[in-house]
């Protein structure tokens, strides 16, 4: 425990005589942390501590994971933008986070995504896939269901692991496309919702991939298509919606963010070394196994991709009314 | 047969030296935070499991799932000396094991949770390797009108919870539910009560409802009795229950184990409903009911052990289907991830060291549960012989850190202080607090059912009466009305408890 | 009219504030349609229903027959000390961290006690607060400010 008051000690000493531009150049002076805004053990943190691992060898200083999980990530991604910006604070924000919360509940998310958070860099995709229980719904393509879905408006429910997730606004944006009502059921995560799938309680669903894969393989479940642009590499027998359905991609996403007001010289670091880890085999390998993408962007693509990202589904949410108070 | 050499795999793989250790470690972590108040197995599985990296993944879930059940066992421990349950599945327990301990019998409270956790272990160990394919099934048959009417079912339950005016305790059951509410609505994505309050977003804690209603406002009615706090320590009788408690005891941990294991299997609320069906089935049918709530030993005897059969079935579905009941097997999907392996179906067949190994063991930790904490009975009784003054600070240090690493955040002290001057306020009254928590667990999900249910028949509400599994299940919540109102039992049990 | 059962009638008083204040608040929250129950249907009627039980309760406690009890005197001296202490050692967490948190946790409450001694509560507040660093920092690694944040 000395040695924790010693070297606080000798930290703030050294912040004192350390001029602005060196504190850049030495970055990570000190530990690293960073605020995942989901629990311990789901997939989320998993990933940041494979990274972590990563950044911690490369920079040599240790990077720790703080979750702060709660109210949907706006907790965790809320804190991050309250903390110092001088890079000893990075967080991991997602879809939900940064473009869908904050236009789906303004009120209620207490920062502006692009203003009070940098983005450093994205690093996975995790496609939604479509899934249909077959006992309940009699099609096996997705024009046999949109067809399906035409004859009987508001007869076929949803499930979806909650209001404003990206798997909601799958389903939403599906609907909006293609002018069909299907009956919104939310649950408070997958795995109920998933129950339900199997016992045909819901007919349909637009999820991720690791929850739902095992009970296709088994059976139990049929996969209909894909929501990414373009067939997903886990399995390309499978086709995308986009292929019916031109433009339609819903996909999780997951990125490093930073307070507003971090050195563009310390982003472009963590962005390079984050980038360089997601490029090597046995990440894409893990990330894979666990149903994701990996992917590498630079500050600029990442803040382009939540740019459009927002406009998207602002539209969506803005089109089927779904803003709450 | 195959369920033979299927578990002699799994004990090869349990009795591993290596298992073996992970195991024991497991346990005993399990027990020491199911005693300290307020920490839970949610909050310590979710920090050791970047611990268990390293492992290799059999050993690492043996590991995890002896915090869970180790916590099982512990919890009771706290609940029955100091009257804290630090799970939903202990509240009941300290009713009644919370009087015993008062009436000198904490060391045969303590065997009697012991002894009862161990069998019911046992016999749903046995369960899990025999029946689980099976027992998922029934699982997916539960729709959402089935769910909502266990919820009611549960309720009226939870008024029998009360020794006291029926009236009051559905008032305290509808306080819950009220409380339970608050947070963001599944359905509508709506923030309800919240007051633009950020810590309020997710709802209150469990854990912050029974520490400030159970700890801090126990605390603060003790501290006020002043001299005429009794020490209940110059009373303590021997550890080993007699021969007429066993008697009385063995039928009921017979009925918890089996009301437990059936339950466990239900994601969504089975769980948490196992120990209070548990204790009202108890009170109902005993003999002793007008000993209820002043120290029965079937009240301890029935919950703890459908509590810890219940833990057990409800590895069912994460085992047999991938998906988890509850907060603790959600973090076990995440420890199998971490391992490559993906929860589902497939695990049996593809990993059978590590189901079998897992489910072997569960046996295998159960039996060192129980010769860990026989030789502690006598420490733990000993506590009680610490003077309070030295005692209650222990207690707040414990309960204050317990909810504040929930979400590692001190608003969550704040509301639990709310909450005690609240409990203490009511405890006054003449309020009890046990239906109240019920309320409190079993309010969100009950309407989140209800609604899921009608919006799936389309705003029908025929849905509850034609689901065959909701019917019989609201059939018996109204054989259960009848028998309360039933003029001559409400006498008896205003007898019982005219001398309050 | 005499109040027989003061217990329950300030209890009843107690569950109608409640109930009528949850009531209030309910309506701002959309009720619903049956098809599409809304965030205020739930809320609403339970609040309403406890309102009303809560006024059975007190007035049954005016009846001739009721039980005849008595509030205890409430121990405001005793709340303070304790909601003080911990309100106290959620306040200071983030800024002394949780060791001396634990300290001032400790002594603040055991002053509530009348059987309190300087000497037992220093030895028992540093044990504990010993107890806590080694179980909960070293042992389970659980994420709180350990030490204070004075230099940063």
């Amino acid at each position: 425990m000395k040695k924790t008051l010693f070297s606080l000690a000798v930290s703030a000493c050294l912040g004192l005589i350390a001029s602005p531009s060196m504190a850049k150049d030495e970055w990570p002076t000190d530990t690293v942390k960073i605020i995942v805004p989901f629990t311990a053990g789901g997939t989320t943190d998993i990933f940041a501590r494979v990274i972590g691992d990563h950044l911690q060898k490369a920079f040599g200083k240790p990077f720790i994971i703080e979750n702060v999980p709660g109210a949907g990530s706006v907790n965790g991604i809320a804190q991050v933008a309250r903390s110092k910006p001088d890079g000893l604070t990075i967080g991991i924000a997602s879809t939900s986070g940064l473009a869908i919360n904050p236009q789906l509940r303004p009120d209620q998310v207490p920062y502006k995504p692009l203003k009070d958070l940098i983005p450093v860099t994205m690093f996975d995709k995790v496609p939604n896939v479509l899934v249909i229980n077959s006992g309940k719904l009699p099609v096996k393509s997705v024009p046999e269901l949109i067809e399906y879905l035409k004859k009987n408006p508001g007869k076929v429910a949803y499930g979806s692991s909650g209001v404003g997730t990206s798997q909601h606004l799958a389903a939403e944006l599906f609907q909006q496309m293609t002018g069909t009502k299907i009956t919104h059921v939310p649950y408070p995560g997958s795995a109920r919702m998933v129950t339900d799938m199997i016992g045909g309680q819901v007919a349909m669903t637009f999820d991720n991939v690791p929850l739902l894969l095992p009970h296709v393989q088994g059976g139990k479940l049929t996969m209909l298509a894909t929501a990414t642009a373009k067939r997903a590499a886990f399995d390309e027998k499978v086709p995308a919606v986009a292929e019916f359905l031109p433009g339609f991609e819903a996909v999780a996403w997951h990125g490093f963010i930073a307070p507003a007001g971090t050195p563009k010289e310390i982003v472009d670091r963590l962005a390079a070394e984050v980038q360089a880890c997601m490029k090597k085999p046995e990440t894409i390998k893990k990330f894979s196994e666990a149903g994701a993408e990996a992917v590498a962007t630079s500050p600029k693509e990442f803040a382009d991709y939540i740019a459009a990202e927002m406009t998207k589904w602002k539209a969506v949410i803005e089109k089927a009314n779904l803003q709450v108070k | 047969m195959d369920l033979i050499a299927n578990l002699s795999l799994g004990f090869a793989t349990a009795l591993s030296l290596q298992n073996l250790l992970y195991a024991f470690i497991g346990c005993l972590l399990g027990t020491l935070i199911g005693v300290l108040p307020g920490i839970g197995p949610v909050a310590t599985i979710a920090m050791l499991l970047p611990v268990t990296y390293g492992l290799s993944p059999t050993t690492a879930l043996i590991m995890l799932a002896g915090i869970f059940y180790g916590a099982q066992y512990g919890g009771s421990t706290t609940a029955i000396l100091v009257n804290l349950p630090g799970e939903s599945s202990s509240v009941v327990t300290a009713i009644d094991g919370y009087q015993m301990a008062r009436r000198g019998k904490a060391g045969t409270a303590l065997f009697t949770a012991g002894f009862g956790s161990f069998f019911a272990g046992c016999v749903a160990t046995l369960v899990l390797a025999a029946f689980a394919p099976a027992l998922a099934e029934l699982a997916f048959s539960f729709g959402p009108a089935d769910y909502f009417s266990l919820m009611v079912l549960g309720l009226v339950g939870a008024i029998i919870l009360s020794s006291g005016s029926i009236l009051k305790a559905i008032c305290m059951i509808l306080m819950g539910l009220l409380l339970g509410l608050i947070g963001t609505d599944v359905n509508s994505g709506v923030m309800r009560y919240t007051f633009g309050i950020p810590a309020l977003f997710d709802g209150i804690d469990f854990v912050c409802v029974a520490m400030g209603l159970f700890g801090f406002a126990e605390v603060i009615s003790n501290l006020s009795l002043k001299d005429k706090r009794e020490t209940f320590t110059n009373k303590v009788s021997g550890l080993w229950p007699s021969m007429a408690d066993f008697k009385r005891m063995l039928p009921a941990v017979f009925r918890g184990t089996t009301l437990g294991s059936v339950l466990g299997i239900l994601p969504g609320g089975g769980a948490v409903l196992s120990s209070f069906a548990a204790y009202t089935f108890e009170k109902k049918i005993s003999k002793y009911s007008d000993e209820f709530g002043k120290g029965a030993i079937e009240g301890v005897a029935g919950p703890e052990s459908a509590n810890n059969a219940a833990a057990q079935t409800s590895f069912i579905p994460l085992l047999t289907m991938g998906i988890p009941s509850n907060a603790v097997m959600a973090l076990m999907v995440g420890a199998m991830t971490i391992h490559n392996i993906t929860p589902g179906p497939q695990v049996m067949q593809n990993n059978p060291e590590l189901f079998w190994g897992l489910i072997a063991s569960m046996w295998v930790g159960n039996l060192m549960l129980v010769i860990l904490n026989l030789p502690m009975l006598g420490v733990w009784v000993k506590l009680l012989t610490i003077p309070y003054r030295f005692l209650y600070p222990a207690i707040l240090v414990f309960c204050c850190i317990g909810v504040y690493s929930l979400n590692s955040n001190v608003a969550n002290i704040y509301i639990t202080a709310i909450l005690s001057v609240f409990g203490y306020v009511l405890a006054k009254l003449g309020c009890e607090a046990a239906p109240m928590l019920l309320g409190f667990v079993l309010g969100p999900m009950m309407e989140e059912y209800f609604r899921r249910a009608l919006i799936l028949s389309q705003g029908s509400y025929s849905t509850f009466v034609t689901n065959p599994i909701s019917l019989s299940l609201l059939v018996a919540t109204a054989g259960l009305i009848t028998i309360m109102a039933v003029p001559s039992i409400k006498k008896k049990r205003q007898e019982a408890f005219q001398e309050d | 009219m005499e109040v027989r059962n003061k217990q329950n009638f300030a209890a009843g008083l107690f569950f109608l504030a409640f109930g009528i204040f949850a009531a209030v608040v309910a309506r701002s929250y959309s009720l619903g349609a049956s098809d599409d129950i809304g965030p205020g249907y739930f809320p609403f009627w339970l609040a309403v229903l406890l309102a009303v039980l809560g006024t059975v309760l007190s007035v049954s406690a005016l009846a001739p027959k009721a039980e005849a009890t008595e509030i205890g005197r409430l121990d405001w001296k005793a709340v303070a000390w304790i909601v003080g202490a911990v309100v106290l050692f959620a306040f200071l967490l983030q800024i002394l961290g949780i060791v001396f948190s634990v300290l001032v946790l400790v002594i603040v409450s055991s002053l509530g006690s009348h059987e309190f001694t300087w000497k037992g509560t220093l030895a028992s507040s540093l044990l504990l607060a010993a107890l806590v660093y080694g179980v909960f920092v070293m042992g389970l690694h659980l994420q709180f400010p350990t030490w204070p944040t004075l230099f940063s």
